[in-house]
């Protein structure tokens, strides 16, 4: 699958809004389509989907022909699993008669999550015999969530599909929904106005801003574009939960061979991976472990470059942690009474890490 | 048997056969008509509710012209069966068709619209066809909303006058319905029978009518 696009060129009219889309997302992963309110993420998802008229263009899932000219593959036969931010449960179906819905229709040969992975990963055990109505819209969205895994998709389409879970549950549910999407090899689409869901989940970022496309990138650029003219970028590091310490409220994190123990994990499975995003002012370095200092951790980096920060005091360091990359951004006299060569083993000390770029 | 237990039977046995095969056209023209972006849309709309406006003399007039054994429909039908479409209950189900089909088409109409394209498009991209949409959606969306137009078209059915008339005329166990039957009893000045009649489809429509607004209360309509 890893080789296979989903390859769109095509333009979509509403109203007065005009969608101008071009790229190739690839199917494998998450691909976050980002944007401001307006933008046409929405009105994308739908076009590639197939739901909306007045969509022309070229859309391909691999060698598969989804819309050429105003001819159009029905959508029925296209196997998307579609999650609105509106839920649309069927309401003459309990939650256990939605799932079924979906799962009667999937296609027998095609792969995908099993009834009871679905049902552990959404925590959807106690919900089955209830009826749609009574469920609260967090409820709802996993219902949803659950009924476009049951149809065994060929493409995931998240539209604001988690907005109305609660923090701590998806914080538990993004790791193990990555986990999953992995496992069964499942590319998904995703629009979001929360970046830590972006940061949890995306691979790509597809930039899109008043109805045009932009250039896919990996995330972690994405993530470094956000706020490049911010005096903070930050860097996403992808790690692995390793222990809860109960008692002094922490929990160690697996990043590479090094581990980390930060503070506000406490939602996330043991075990379970998990992105962390870092600001590049939060991380400082040393040439040897510092004692008596308040930052905890101190782990070994090799620095990979030294770049400037143009028209300021700062420069970046790139700094190689089993070969991810983390940032530090320090004054450049501070790099030079140092002496960093690049190639040469640092110590990267890092102050803080969250699931959230937002700054409390 | 009896006049009028002969004209009872008859009237059900109309109105069952009618509301059953209004069901059978009606809900492909309703779900049509919901759906169609077509530019016809509003004509045979209109088509669709003209039996509410017009007299229904005037329908049961152009069914007579239509129907009798002279024009090519009741010839075909004459040279079928060997009986006429006029004066007979196969012409009596025809007109009878014709008379009540607003009020099949309009509820299920209505109620088909209310399921939503949010929905349709939902099960669509579950892998649900076109077919299968509608069986496994909008059907049983549609529950409330097809009794209600099951119990007018029957209930309608039973007090049609008429059309029944002009088509059928007063043979007794072949086209003599309730009303007609009513009818010929006030001619006659049998106003005890007349009586009894009356008060008796009264009794049936009110009992029937207060059905349908408790089913409208009671059903689970859209979620």
């Amino acid at each position: 699958m890893a080789d296979r696009v989903l390859d769109f060129n095509l333009t979509a009219q509403r109203g007065n809004f005009r969608l101008l889309a071009e790229g190739r997302i690839p199917l494998s992963g998450v691909t976050s389509i980002s944007g401001p309110s307006g933008a046409g993420k929405t009105s994308l998802l739908r076009a590639l989907a197939g739901l909306d008229r007045n969509v022309s263009g070229e859309v391909r899932l691999g060698d598969e022909v989804w819309m050429s000219g105003h001819r159009t593959r029905p959508v029925y036969t296209r196997r998307i699993g579609m999650v609105f931010q509106d839920t649309r449960l069927f309401s003459h179906l309990d939650v256990a008669g939605n799932l079924a819905y979906a799962a009667r229709r999937a296609a027998p040969d095609q792969p995908g999550p099993s009834q009871p992975e679905i049902i552990d990963l959404l925590d959807l055990d106690g919900l089955l015999g209830q009826s749609v109505r009574s469920l609260s819209g967090g409820e709802r969205q996993r219902v949803a969530l659950g009924r476009a895994l049951a149809s065994r998709p060929r493409l995931l389409i998240l539209d604001e599909a988690f907005s109305a879970l609660d923090a701590a549950r998806r914080n538990r549910l993004l790791p193990g929904l990555r986990a999953l999407l992995d496992h069964h090899e499942l590319p998904a689409l995703h629009v979001s106005h929360s970046l830590s869901e972006t940061a949890q989940l995306a691979d790509h970022a597809l930039p899109i801003l008043s109805g045009r496309t932009g250039t896919l990138m990996p995330v972690n650029d994405w993530f470094a574009q956000q706020d490049s003219n911010a005096p903070d970028p930050c860097v996403l590091v992808t790690g692995r939960l390793s222990a809860h310490d109960k008692t002094r409220q922490l929990s160690r994190v697996s990043l590479g061979q090094a581990q980390i123990e930060l503070p506000g994990l406490s939602d996330i499975p043991e075990g379970a991976p998990l992105r962390l995003l870092i600001h590049t002012r939060d991380v400082a370095i040393a040439r040897t472990r510092l004692e008596g200092l308040s930052i905890r951790n101190q782990i070994p980096v090799r620095l990979a470059a030294i770049r400037d920060v143009a028209g300021s005091a700062y420069c970046d360091l790139s700094l190689d942690l089993d070969g991810q990359v983390l940032m530090a951004r320090i004054t450049r006299s501070a790099a030079e009474d140092l002496e960093l060569a690049t190639g040469e083993t640092l110590i990267a000390l890092i102050k803080s890490a969250s699931l959230d770029p937002g700054r409390e | 048997m009896s006049a009028t237990g002969s004209a009872i039977i008859l009237t059900l046995a109309l109105a069952c056969v009618t509301t059953l095969l209004l069901f059978l056209l009606g809900t492909p023209l309703a779900w049509w008509l919901a759906t169609t972006r077509n530019r016809l849309k509003p004509v045979i709309e209109a088509i669709t509710a003209l039996p509410l406006v017009l007299p229904p003399t005037v329908i049961g007039f152009y069914l007579l012209i239509l129907l009798n054994p002279n024009a090519p429909i009741g010839h075909f039908w004459v040279r079928l069966t060997g009986e006429t479409l006029t004066f007979s209950f196969a012409g009596l189900v025809i007109a009878s068709i014709l008379y009540s089909l607003p009020f099949m088409v309009q509820p299920l109409q209505s109620s088909f619209e209310r399921v939503g394209r949010d929905q349709l498009e939902t099960a669509a991209s579950l892998g649900a066809s076109p077919l299968d949409r509608f069986f496994s959606l909008v059907l049983p969306l549609s529950v409330r909303g097809s009794l209600t137009a099951g119990i007018l078209t029957f209930i309608h059915t039973i007090g049609e006058f008429g059309v029944v008339l002009m088509v059928g005329g007063n043979i007794p166990g072949r086209t003599r319905t309730l009303s007609i039957a009513l009818y010929d009893h006030v001619e006659a000045l049998r106003y005890d029978e007349a009586h009894a009649l009356a008060a008796g489809l009264v009794l049936l429509s009110l009992l029937v009518l207060s059905l349908v607004y408790l089913l409208n209360r009671r059903m689970p309509g859209h979620g």
